[in-house]
């Protein structure tokens, strides 16, 4: 039981977290096209995706701008997904998925799951050494 | 197939428009926050941790 809420819990954790932030406005699920949605002067829509962001970032340029951190991560992605595919926009997305909805989180998950094994292992070594004293 | 994965990028960016608006930060920042900082962080702690539980567990006797 408890090793089933151990293997859970990050997962249950992602998913509450995920659908809480993505139902926290109307929001449409099982999209089939990109929306065509206009620019909007107070918050970020679609149209922030679709043709860039233009509202001024809170964070520094060095991380948020094309040219720094987050721009680099872009033409990284884009770069992936042309090994992948032609269609420039079909490789971005694909690449998208491959890093951050699948490789990424089952890497992470995975060192969760060796530190719980980790953590098991010293503590039993650890019982052994004071029933050794004893 | 092609369907689905289009359907979890759109969740996805709408999840990162709604976290920019709760935020009160723009769609590059929440994008940012999460994939620059909150994924590279959690990996980070996590193989930190799992690193120094190998040396305690190698420095074990026996």
């Amino acid at each position: 039981m408890r090793l089933l809420v151990r293997a859970l819990f990050p997962i249950v954790l992602l998913v509450a977290l995920f659908f809480g932030v993505l139902f926290a406005r109307p929001t449409t699920l099982f999209r089939r096209t990109i929306p065509d949605q206009a620019y909007h002067p107070q918050r970020c829509t679609w149209y922030c995706h679709n043709h860039g962001c233009r509202h001024a970032p809170k964070f520094p340029g060095w991380f948020t701008s094309d040219e720094g951190a987050f721009g680099g991560t872009v033409h990284g992605l884009y770069w992936l997904g042309s090994l992948m595919t032609r269609d420039r926009f079909l490789g971005y997305g694909m690449a998208n998925l491959l890093v951050f909805c699948f490789g990424w989180p089952v890497g992470t998950y995975a060192l969760w799951l060796l530190a719980w094994k980790q953590n098991d292992a010293l503590r039993a070594a650890r019982a052994k050494q004071k029933q050794r004293a004893k | 197939m092609r369907e689905l994965g289009f359907a979890i990028y759109a969740a996805c960016v709408d999840f990162m428009l709604n976290l920019a608006a709760l935020l009160g930060v723009t769609y590059r920042d929440s994008n940012a926050l999460v994939l620059l900082i909150g994924f590279p962080l959690t990996t980070l702690v996590l193989a930190t941790i799992c690193v120094w539980q190998r040396i305690r567990l190698a420095r074990l006797p026996g």
